[in-house]
């Protein structure tokens, strides 16, 4: 389990920061004590389930670490959530304790000072910890979030083993409550890497923090680098010296991946495939969109196999949860992703989730295709399409967009009329509305059709 | 009479977003006057007419078609605002 890699990472370098923000890091050995510390204190408060809402995310991978030995089963709710929230978390996963570095009441759970925690003694292996668990969140709206229980043993033989010959300093512009955000801990730790910080995932913060820390691979969802490349300067390219660039979380755009290409020429840079549920699936590095088909073809005993049935790719997973909260243990079968693809060029590309299909009087459109032809049009920043509901055709294809800083609108509005008549009727976007920004969670766009205003 | 203005209002609004239609199909101008039908005369189809339900719906609060009706005529949909 996590604490074991920990021990193992502060035997081989106990004075490397394991952890960074600007101003203060935390070396892998003072990182192993602090997790001891909490194993033993959550041992003495018999605490065996607990939710933890961090502001400081330095604190998340010492807290995981310790209850993974305790052994108790931790959840990282997400920081960006106030007390209301965190009491409706904690009622839905039925933790009596939330450990917490904000001063917090609670109704439906006890708030544990994470200072509280801080025990003497350093807390031998217990014999129960083989089998520690974890639940992550799944994205969506308070309210409408899953909680995926995955069992560390198999969790960490999902993360890649790969030998490194320099210390990786790596950003995670992630929440810690998110499955990306977890992999990259994973992966930094497994390579010895420092795991650093910015103030926020705003562009700005992350840029100051990869050029004060002087990082050498970052990683989050496409949402957040198309917002990124927008904010960068040319000063601040001259500054960076990024090695790696990875994308999860969401389907990624030819276009932005080609942008990245053009602003970073000297990095590597991946998009991932993975979900929660299943683990990830594959890194793709070609420079290209979508997946090689060549990943279908994997047989009994890779980690993650998929294939695709009536355009939804289904996967197989050896690393995938154990089963959501609160619901039946998964199998070891085939299981629908939600991810809707086609297959064109040798190439499975995503066209949009199953959820999110927009029905315009019985002809399915896909947002996908549709937010990368708007978001090709100069002076277009981000894109939403979405479905609203319309009494003649029971949805309607609409799109909210940001627009780059002093771009006429109207005429904006004109081109991406135009880029769209290349479009089937239903799939262009009846009503094109500028907003100063579009809705996130957790740095993915928020999906799903939503209500008519009014 | 206020009544009076608001209703000019909505039939600008009806009459600008149907043109608009219009110049998107590319086949030029037409002439829209309250006598014309929507289908009939205006050939709009049901995604056109889904796109004047939205359109009307944001730029004046509410559209017949949200409510049920379906007006056949110009006229009817600007006589709806007055109601």
């Amino acid at each position: 389990m996590l604490m074991s890699v920990l021990r193992e990472a502060a035997d081989e370098v106990p004075d490397q920061p394991a952890l960074a923000a600007v101003g203060r890091s935390l070396t892998y050995e003072a990182c192993l004590a602090r997790s001891e510390s909490f194993a033993s204190g959550l041992r003495q408060q018999g605490i065996e389930r607990l939710g933890c809402v961090l502001d400081d995310p330095m604190e998340v991978l010492p807290l995981l670490a310790g209850a993974s030995a305790a052994p108790s089963e931790a959840c990282v709710y997400p920081n960006t959530v106030d007390a209301s929230a965190v009491d409706e978390y904690a009622a839905r996963f039925q933790h009596s304790w939330v450990i917490t570095d904000r001063p917090m009441k609670l109704e439906n759970a006890t708030a544990v000072p994470i200072s509280d925690l801080l025990a003497d003694g350093r807390a031998r292996p217990s014999d129960d910890a083989e089998r520690a668990s974890l639940l992550v969140l799944t994205t969506g709206t308070t309210g409408h979030q899953r909680a995926a229980r995955h069992d560390w043993a198999r969790l960490l033989t999902g993360v890649a083993q790969t030998q490194v010959d320099r210390v990786e300093r790596w950003l995670v512009a992630y929440n810690l409550n998110q499955f990306g955000g977890l992999q990259v801990l994973l992966h930094a730790l497994a390579t010895r890497g420092t795991l650093t910080f910015a103030r926020s995932n705003q562009p700005r913060d992350v840029i100051e923090t990869i050029r004060a820390l002087a990082v050498t691979h970052a990683s989050g969802t496409p949402t957040f680098w198309r917002l990124f490349t927008a904010a960068l300067s040319q000063d601040d390219l001259q500054e960076m010296g990024l090695e790696q660039i990875t994308l999860g979380g969401e389907a990624v755009s030819q276009q932005l991946l080609d942008r990245l290409e053009e602003l970073f020429p000297e990095a590597r840079i991946c998009h991932i495939y993975g979900a929660t549920e299943f683990g990830t699936a594959l890194s793709v590095c070609d420079g290209r969109s979508g997946l090689p088909i060549s990943v279908l073809e994997r047989r009994e005993g890779a980690k993650v196999q998929l294939r695709i049935v009536d355009g939804e790719l289904h996967s197989r997973s050896s690393v995938r949860m154990l089963g959501y909260h609160g619901d039946e243990p998964v199998r070891d079968e085939w299981i629908p992703t939600g991810d809707l693809v086609e297959v064109r060029d040798d190439r499975i590309r995503f066209v949009g989730r199953t959820s999110e299909i927009i029905n315009v009087g019985g002809a399915k459109v896909h947002p996908l295709p549709v937010e990368e032809v708007i978001a090709a049009v100069d002076g277009v920043e981000l894109a939403r399409v979405y479905g609203r509901p319309n009494p003649i055709t029971g949805q309607l294809a609409v799109a909210e967009v940001v627009s780059r800083p002093e771009v006429d609108e109207e005429q904006l509005e004109k081109e991406i009329r135009g880029a769209c008549e290349a479009l089937p009727r239903a799939a262009r976007p009846r009503r094109i509305e500028f907003v100063d920004e579009i809705e996130t969670r957790g740095s993915k766009l928020a999906r799903g059709s939503t209500g008519a205003r009014g | 009479m206020p009544g009076d203005t608001w209703m000019r209002d909505a039939e600008k609004t009806i009459l600008r977003t149907v043109n608009e239609l219009f110049e998107r199909r590319g086949e030029g101008t037409l002439e829209v006057t309250r006598a014309s039908r929507l289908f009939e005369d205006l050939d709009l189809d049901s995604l056109e007419v889904a796109e004047l339900s939205a359109a009307l719906e944001d730029e004046l609060g509410r559209d017949p078609f949200s409510e049920g009706m379906i007006p056949p005529t110009v006229g009817e949909l600007v006589a709806f605002y007055d109601a």
